[in-house]
């Protein structure tokens, strides 16, 4: 069975070009984080159906872009910027010391898709149900998770008020 | 108030991807339908600005010399002949066949591939080809730090095909697929592919010399001018 490149581009490409672009505020380095993303996608190897490739496209972009943001340290030029580089940070530490093995088992899962679920939750401003549905997981996983990652990021950000 | 509805959403929906209930969703909010028509708007933009089999040429580069975060590699077919082709089609190798585990360690290994329609297959050493074919050639390096792959042709025609890097050192990252895929000529008899690998560099231009001179020289000779183990995978020509 094949992935066919060019087709799956045409339909989520310009998609995968604007998240990129909301998360790292420059459309060349958008670009450029798009291809990033398809040879991702060709890597996986899943075999998904064009709903499930939307949502999978989404979220990979969300990590390349976090990843990007996370090497480029770039200085925040807005009020949303400071919530992605915490977020982008905190992936990082995660990854430069020892606790990350604990954190990631306190997480159930990847550090990479907690910061992804808290972007669409804290900078999206999906729903934790949205999240969830998006994600697979139970609302009260989502839940979990953004409070641990919200305490190693020393309380912030502050759920939205419903 | 209208609902708010996320940028997935509105993106599923421009893209025709969205559920019943998101359309509706989408469908009820005049805000939600003016920003899924800007985003439709800008999709032809965008497409214009990168064509598809631009964007899936460069995909199929950085995918062919990316690792993979699973440790699986895709076969490529057609990298350098993208900007004539209709579409880019990736084709997935099996798991078992790319297992990174299971390749490292070991005797280096030559594999060739064929593409056959939207499929690969697997060749056998000696097998026959024609013009026109569409072949993959992959290596294994096993325990062996350096290397070189080199083709001949019936013509005497010599192609270096690696070393890809200017050390000469080969991936270990299991079953390696070159970057680019080949449409074999027309030149008769065979095409004979060569894999030398060993502890130290290949003499690349030696061994281009010997097949250059004597291209079906036998790999037993082969080994012993240049010191190294040697893979031959012979595909024969036929009309």
């Amino acid at each position: 069975m094949a992935i066919d490149i060019e087709d799956a581009y045409r339909r989520f490409g310009p998609m995968v070009v604007r998240r990129c672009r909301a998360l790292l505020g420059d459309q060349e380095q958008a670009v450029d984080a798009m291809h990033d993303v398809f040879v991702r996608l060709i890597q996986s190897g899943d075999r998904l159906d064009d709903r499930g490739m939307s949502s999978l496209l989404y979220r990979v972009a969300t990590n390349v872009s976090l990843n990007k943001l996370r090497t480029r340290r770039r200085k925040p030029e807005n009020a949303g910027d400071d919530m992605l580089a915490a977020l982008a940070h905190a992936t990082d530490v995660e990854e430069s010391t020892g606790t990350r093995r604990l954190l990631q088992r306190l997480l159930g899962g990847t550090s990479e898709s907690t910061t992804t679920m808290a972007v669409m939750h804290w900078v999206d401003g999906m729903s934790l149900e949205e999240v969830a549905t998006e994600t697979g997981m139970s609302v009260s996983g989502v839940r979990k998770r953004l409070r641990i990652l919200r305490e190693q990021l020393g309380g912030q950000p502050q759920e939205a008020s419903p | 108030m209208s609902e708010k509805i996320s940028d997935l959403i509105l993106e599923r929906y421009v893209a025709g991807v969205a559920t019943a209930d998101e359309a509706a969703r989408v469908e009820a909010s005049p805000e939600a339908l003016a920003r899924a028509k800007g985003l439709a708007r800008e999709n032809t933009e965008l497409l214009a600005a990168h064509p598809p089999a631009q964007v899936a040429a460069r995909v199929v580069r950085g995918a062919a010399t990316r690792p993979s975060q699973k440790g699986t590699r895709p076969l490529l077919w057609l990298a350098p002949l993208v900007a004539t082709a209709c579409a880019v089609a990736i084709f997935a190798l099996p798991r078992e066949q790319v297992d990174v585990t299971r390749a490292k360690g070991g005797k280096a290994k030559l594999t060739i591939y064929r593409q056959v329609g939207s499929t690969s297959e697997k060749l056998e050493d000696g097998a026959v080809a024609r013009a026109g074919d569409t072949v993959q050639v992959a290596y294994i390096a096993g325990e062996n730090t350096y290397g070189a792959i080199v083709s001949v042709d019936g013509r005497s025609n010599v192609t270096v095909h690696t070393p890809l890097t200017d050390d000469g050192k080969l991936s270990q990252r299991g079953e390696v697929l070159l970057p680019r895929a080949y449409v074999l000529d027309d030149a008769p008899r065979f095409e004979r592919f060569v894999f030398v690998a060993g502890g130290k560099p290949v003499d690349v231009s030696r061994l281009r010399e010997l097949l250059h001179a004597t291209p079906e020289l036998d790999g037993e000779k082969l080994r012993q001018a240049l010191n190294g183990t040697v893979n031959v995978f012979t595909l024969r020509k036929e009309p």
